[in-house]
């Protein structure tokens, strides 16, 4: 089995905390076997962190098993990653993210997520699709 | 473990973070930021060797800094690569947190009287 097979195209994980660890290695693996530029590589990490992380933890009841399933692929002149959910419906560009915090005191931990993610692509579709939640997020080579 | 702590001169914590606070870096930095900000009041934030930070890593510092801002102590964050300079800016962190450049400028921010 040559090195490449390893990697699946497709990351399938239980939408459960622990879980979130195999975005990075998967991610890192499957942009190096597409050859994808590598000043897009940080953006396309933090997309995936911010979208699936707010899945894992928003979108499914306490208890509630479910699962996420992630795909990288070649988009005109960029990727694309697709992230299909079956947690309780969600479109992050339709949301409206939090104020940025005035105060230190009334700062959220954690509140950034939805803004980080919209700056780190340069594209997000939603719509929902057989499987659920489906996100379409964009990326392109920048300046 | 993407952190490392030690004390300076006049009771400054200094807190070395490295290589990728995402999900799993945040998980190895909670703890410890969490026993610094239980102990310390002056507090340096070594950004320097970090390569990459996401919301999750934030939530660690944004912890830190308002429990030790409770205690009437500082937070200071130093010398940030651009990506995660671009990260603490999107989020608003930079406006609540202050983002030093030099060693010195942070160390005198820490030292300054009120």
């Amino acid at each position: 089995m040559t090195k490449a097979a390893t990697i699946p195209a497709r990351l399938r994980i239980p939408a459960q905390e622990a879980a979130l660890d195999l975005l990075f290695p998967w991610l890192a693996a499957e942009a190096e076997r597409r050859g994808v530029a590598a000043a897009l590589r940080p953006r396309l990490h933090l997309a995936l962190e911010e979208a699936v992380s707010n899945i894992v933890r928003h979108g499914f009841a306490p208890g509630q098993e479910g699962a996420v399933a992630i795909a990288l692929e070649d988009d005109r002149d960029g990727v694309r990653l697709v992230i299909e959910d079956d947690g309780a419906r969600f479109d992050p560009a339709a949301a409206t993210p939090p104020p940025r915090p005035a105060t230190l005191a009334a700062a959220k931990p954690g509140g950034a997520g939805l803004a980080l993610l919209r700056h780190a692509c340069d594209g997000i579709a939603y719509e929902i699709g057989p499987r659920g939640n489906c996100l379409t997020l964009s990326f392109r080579p920048r300046g | 473990m993407p952190i490392a702590i030690e004390t300076l001169p006049g009771n400054i914590t200094r807190v070395v973070l490295s290589r990728r606070i995402d999900i799993a870096g945040a998980r190895d930095i909670d703890l410890p930021l969490s026993v610094v900000a239980g102990a310390s009041r002056a507090v340096l934030i070594d950004l320097a060797a970090v390569e990459f930070m996401a919301s999750m890593g934030l939530r660690g510092l944004v912890i830190c800094a308002k429990s030790i801002a409770a205690k009437k102590g500082r937070t200071v964050l130093l010398a940030p690569r651009p990506a995660v300079a671009e990260v603490l800016s999107v989020s608003g962190i930079d406006a609540l947190i202050p983002v030093h450049a030099t060693e010195a400028e942070a160390l005198a921010a820490l030292a300054a009287p009120r």
